[in-house]
């Protein structure tokens, strides 16, 4: 934005006083650097430590506590980047020893693996350092002199059911009829496919190969159209009809503006959510990166593609060539290479699209596969932090999202560590136990509470670690080969629409963790022997039986989520409470009021104290502002006032109505996050540890079958054993399939 | 912009964001285009507007200290009798005074409240004193009262109606003279014909309800009834003191839709009531001599009632206030 120039009527005079106060700051500040800088190299004993450490933690507490504000929070931030540089610097400084032996060398490399740790931790800090509370922008008062726009709906594998709600909403979408063009890009070259485009009265485009997958199909359909704007929906997101007249705006204020994205909101629960049963009741993954990260990385010109509910310009497109094809995230890497030409994007914190969720923790091991062998790609061939037209915000900004995928190590790292010293005897921290606490113990302390401040909405304490963990394994793999050879490796697209039958333990993804808690808590049994024993040094093996127990906790966490539940719906049910009406046999009309709606029935709240038979037949009529139609339906169920009814076989008409019922309200997820709790870091603990526990208990007392599976998962390659770290720092996970 | 849009620009914080609802037209203009009379009728109304003359407003009679609404329609068998009775009936059980007062001499209105319709005792029945007014009044313990036509000969209501047509305040005198002060609402329900109490009823009402059915004969009256609102409604805003409601709609037919689409698409949102549906408790109801809310009161149609009494309720201050001479201008809506 930019600064408005005043005139300055003594100029001479002025000029010398504003650089005597510019002097005067600019001294000020590194004074204050200084003073950090000799707060982080000071070495102190070890009472001194442990007073500075718990001193300055109190302290840190009491100010956040005692404001929200956004200066104690930089204040906050300022300290923990503080703490947590003067606990590394005492590392390498008094902790390694540059000898040549094996302990040695484990030494460096946990040293490498929390370094990573506190990078990712300034970057993170870096990035969240302000917000961009973007709003739509107003569109011209006269809708003939709108753009045009194209929606591509790109689909290669997914059943047509999912498909086609996307595709009946987005005919709902509030743009002039002439001005607007949807095309279902069909991957598959399905005739099943065809023929719904062809009922629906929407384009078909088909490519006689596959290659590049959705890039290829994208750039392919971007030849055969002409649209200004195009938007792009996964076949799973559905927009609401207000998606186009709350994006488009910005491209009109602004000729150079490349892309308008939108966040990923999920109707239904990811494998997490699911199993762990949280759904509604905490943020869901997605929501750090699209709820926070996004929006602050905005404010420097840096929000990223993220392949779906978002609206890219024809022009800044041909002018990159199309979509990248040159990675399996074309997504990012496209926006990249925009960002490079000098484009900009924007970002709208604001829900107008929904889809679902990844079905099965398998489906979702593979595409943050797909994901972090993307992103390792992309760091490799056309890394940000190199070449032109980047600013550095901009780099920072990408190099911290590619950065985060290489958490696979650090992660195992730090989940074999404390096994060390109980089982092989090993020292590979080369500090007294409690001198290594009172450093290291403040650095976690501030980092958990800075984190849970800025980020407690979108994400609460701890649960990085349940989801790094139940990743780290599986991308370190693939990241590494990316980094590597990064053209090998294909493209696997995400199931959506699958279902899960009966209750089963995914032992080929739980395999891993199983064996590392297994480690750990072997360790920590031997540990205890030899304590009891008295054989070894007791505050050693108190550390490490200390950090072995929260890995088993997080570990056990993990475990629980690749026990997968039975979701017996097929299409997963949104909650809505409209008005609603059931016209009876016999003429008569009962008023309702919906409590939740599907593709295949709905939940109604009647007035009155009528009886149901089973399977009597009514039509309902759910009031929107749309023309009303009534839908044929029959009880399934009837409990006091509430009634649970099931749609009979629905006219194309009837269940595009529906479809846009359920779907394309402007304020469909307005309420999402209502009745949500607050972040608390130790509650939020708390609860891992029960969950965890609780739901490991159950699966051994119910010894699952580890053979049922649900139909067309993606495979997954194969993966060591391994375990897990303390500390948390922010996580940029992206949305996409 | 509907509900929904505001919801979402509210919780954004944009809530004076402009919005099309470009989609919503465009579905009104198709519904209206697949059947020839009604695009033929939204021609006629079009040309009808353009034409307007501009006219001095003159100002507005009053019939007492109540909010006057009059239940219009110029076809037939709309179901407006019905409609004033249970609105008027919907209005009482909300607490207030209400007064349901019949102008057509069908006398049907008192049937709804379980009246004999061969009762002399009318607004229009000659020779009645104060006392028996008073006592008429006193047999409602119910908030709803109701005050019929009264049982009259053919002979007498032509003489009646050649007496009212000469004297433009006739029906206002009237009113006055029977209505108990404390009313606080006077449903007037009028008769199909453009009878000079329909007109001087339209002329004396702080808001007027046009009833009409969803079929393309209800639809072909759009035109006469707007010149006759033109016309008739004195005041400032004429026309715009009026809402228009379609009655015994069934979603489940295709023409019905399509009606209420193409009224969605000639009538601005503010002047469209909700559409009242189709439900056989109504009929059923008259038939036992009760009232809706009474007979069936789960029914959708209650609430749709409801909504219509909230609207009078709600903009009951302004539209008494709209009284102030001001010229009306050629097209206005």
């Amino acid at each position: 934005m930019p600064a408005q120039t005043h005139e300055r009527p003594a100029p001479a005079r002025r000029g010398f006083l504003a650089t005597l106060a510019n002097l005067g700051w600019v001294l000020l500040g590194l004074a204050g650097v200084a003073c950090l800088l000799l707060v982080v190299v000071t070495p102190l004993d070890l009472r001194a430590q442990l007073l500075l450490g718990s001193g300055v933690f109190l302290a840190a507490l009491l100010l956040g506590w005692s404001s929200q504000g956004n200066v104690v929070s930089l204040a906050l931030v300022l300290v923990s980047l503080t703490v947590s540089t003067r606990y590394l610097f005492w590392r390498l400084t008094a902790t390694l020893l540059p000898e040549r032996s094996l302990e040695s060398a484990l030494s460096f490399v946990l040293f490498g693996a929390e370094l990573y740790a506190y990078a990712m931790l300034l970057l993170g800090y870096l990035q969240l350092l302000g917000r961009m509370p973007r709003k739509p922008e107003p569109l011209p008062a006269d809708p003939s002199t709108w753009p045009t726009v194209d929606v591509y709906i790109p689909t290669y594998s997914e059943p047509l059911e999912v498909v086609r709600t996307t595709v009946l909403a987005a005919k709902a979408l509030d743009w002039p009829a002439e001005k607007l063009r949807i095309f279902l890009l069909d991957d598959g070259r399905r005739g099943a496919f065809r023929s719904f485009a062809a009922a629906a009265g929407v384009g078909y485009i088909v490519r006689p190969d596959n290659q590049h997958a959705k890039a290829g199909n994208l750039n392919h359909a971007l030849g055969k159209t002409r649209g200004e704007y195009i938007a792009i929906f996964d076949c799973d997101h559905v927009p609401t009809r207000s998606f186009l007249q709350v994006c488009m705006g910005w491209f009109i204020k602004d000729p150079r503006m490349a892309l308008v994205q939108t966040p990923h909101h999920f109707y239904s629960p990811d494998p997490f959510e699911r199993n762990l049963g949280l759904f509604k009741k905490l943020p869901s993954e997605g929501e750090l990166f699209y709820g926070l990260i996004q929006p602050s990385i905005d404010l420097w010109n840096a929000s990223f593609f993220c392949g779906s509910c978002a609206v890219l310009k024809r022009e800044a497109l041909e002018d990159i060539g199309g979509i990248a094809t040159e990675t399996v995230t074309e997504d990012a890497h496209t926006a990249l290479k925009m960002h490079r030409k000098g484009w900009n994007s924007a970002f709208l914190s604001i829900a107008q699209a929904s889809g679902l969720a990844t079905e099965s923790l398998r489906a979702h091991v593979g595409q943050r596969i797909r994901w972090s062998r993307g992103m390792a790609q992309i760091f490799r061939l056309d890394n940000p932090l190199f070449g032109r037209g980047l600013t550095l915000m901009q780099r920072v900004s990408y190099s911290a999202a590619m950065l985060h995928f290489f958490y696979g190590l650090p992660r195992i790292i730090f989940l074999i560590a404390p096994i060390s010293y109980p089982l092989f005897g090993l020292h590979i921290y080369n500090a007294l136990p409690l001198m290594a606490l009172a450093y290291a113990l403040p650095h976690l302390g501030h980092s958990v509470l800075t984190t849970s401040r800025i980020s407690g909405a979108v994400r609460h304490s701890f649960w990085n670690e349940v989801y790094e963990t139940c990743l780290a394994f599986y991308i370190l793999v693939p990241t590494t080969v990316a980094l590597i050879a990064p053209r090998r490796g294909k493209f696997n697209v995400t199931t959506k629409g699958g279902r899960i039958v009966d209750p089963y333990f995914e032992l080929k993804i739980a395999g891993p963790y199983l064996i590392i808690a297994a480690l750990n808590l072997v360790s920590v049994i031997i540990g205890v022997v030899h304590f009891v024993r008295g054989e070894a040094e007791p505050d050693v093996l108190a550390v490490t039986l200390g950090w072995s127990l929260y890995n088993i906790v997080i570990l056990c966490a993990t475990m629980a989520v690749a026990w997968e539940q039975r979701q017996v719906r097929d299409s997963p049910r949104v909650n809505a409470q409209l008005p609603a009406m059931l016209a009876l046999r016999g003429g008569r009309t009962l008023r309702c009021k919906t409590l939740d709606l599907a593709r295949g029935g709905v939940s109604v709240q009647v007035a009155g104290g009528r009886e149901f038979a089973p399977k009597e037949r009514m039509s309902v009529s759910i009031f929107t502002s749309a023309d009303e139609l009534p839908l044929p339906a029959e009880v399934v169920d009837c409990r006091g006032n509430l009634l649970r009814l099931r749609f009979l076989a629905l006219t194309l008409e009837e269940e595009t109505v529906l479809a846009q019922t359920i779907f394309s309200r402007a304020d469909a997820w307005v309420s999402w996050s209502d009745g949500r709790a607050q972040d608390n870091p130790i509650s939020s603990f708390h609860s891992i540890t029960l969950r965890g526990l609780s739901n490991v208990s159950q699966m051994l007392r119910a010894r699952p079958r580890g053979n049922a599976r649900p139909a067309a998962a993606p495979s997954i390659p194969p993966a060591p054993a391994i375990s897990q770290p303390p500390l948390a720092g922010p996580e940029t996970p992206r949305g996409q399939t | 912009m509907n509900d929904d849009v505001r919801k979402l620009f509210e919780s954004i914080g944009t809530p004076k964001l402009e919005y099309r609802e470009v989609a919503a037209v465009e579905r009104w203009q198709a519904a209206a285009q697949r059947w020839p009379l009604l695009a033929q009728t939204n021609k006629q109304l079009h040309d009808q507007r353009l034409t307007q003359v501009p006219r001095e407003v003159t100002p507005r009679g009053r019939a007492g200290r109540c909010t006057t609404i009059a239940v219009v329609s110029l076809a037939g068998g709309t179901g407006r009798t019905t409609l004033a009775a249970n609105l008027a009936a919907t209005l009482g059980q909300n607490g207030r005074a209400v007064v349901a007062a019949d102008l057509d001499p069908q006398n049907a209105l008192g049937l709804h409240f379980g009246l004999d319709s061969s009762d002399p005792f009318g607004l229009f029945t000659p020779n009645v004193g104060p006392q028996e007014v008073s006592l008429w009044f006193q047999r409602f313990r119910s908030a709803a009262a109701v005050l019929p036509f009264g049982a009259l000969t053919g002979a007498a209501i032509a003489g009646l109606e050649g007496a009212s047509a000469r004297e433009p305040q006739w029906l206002q005198k009237r009113l006055a003279a029977f209505v108990p002060n404390e009313t606080e609402f006077l449903v007037l329900d009028t008769p199909a014909r453009a009878s000079p109490w329909l007109k001087q009823a339209l002329a004396i009402a702080d808001a007027v309800l046009v009833v009409l059915t969803p079929d393309a004969a209800g639809y072909a009256t759009l035109p006469a009834t707007e010149a006759l609102l033109d016309e008739w409604m004195t005041g400032a805003q004429g026309r715009r003191r009026a809402r228009y409601l379609v009655n015994k709609f069934d979603a489940r037919r295709a023409l019905d839709r399509d009606v209420l689409a193409s009224l969605r698409g000639v009538i601005s949102d503010r002047a469209l009531a909700r559409a009242v549906h189709a439900d056989e408790v109504v009929a059923e109801a008259l038939a036992r001599r009760r009232l809706v809310v009474r007979e069936g009161p789960e029914s959708q149609v209650v609430a749709e009632l409801s909504n219509l009494a909230e609207w009078i309720e709600t903009s009951a201050a302004a539209m008494r206030t709209a009284g102030a001479p001001t010229l009306v201008v050629a097209g206005a809506r």
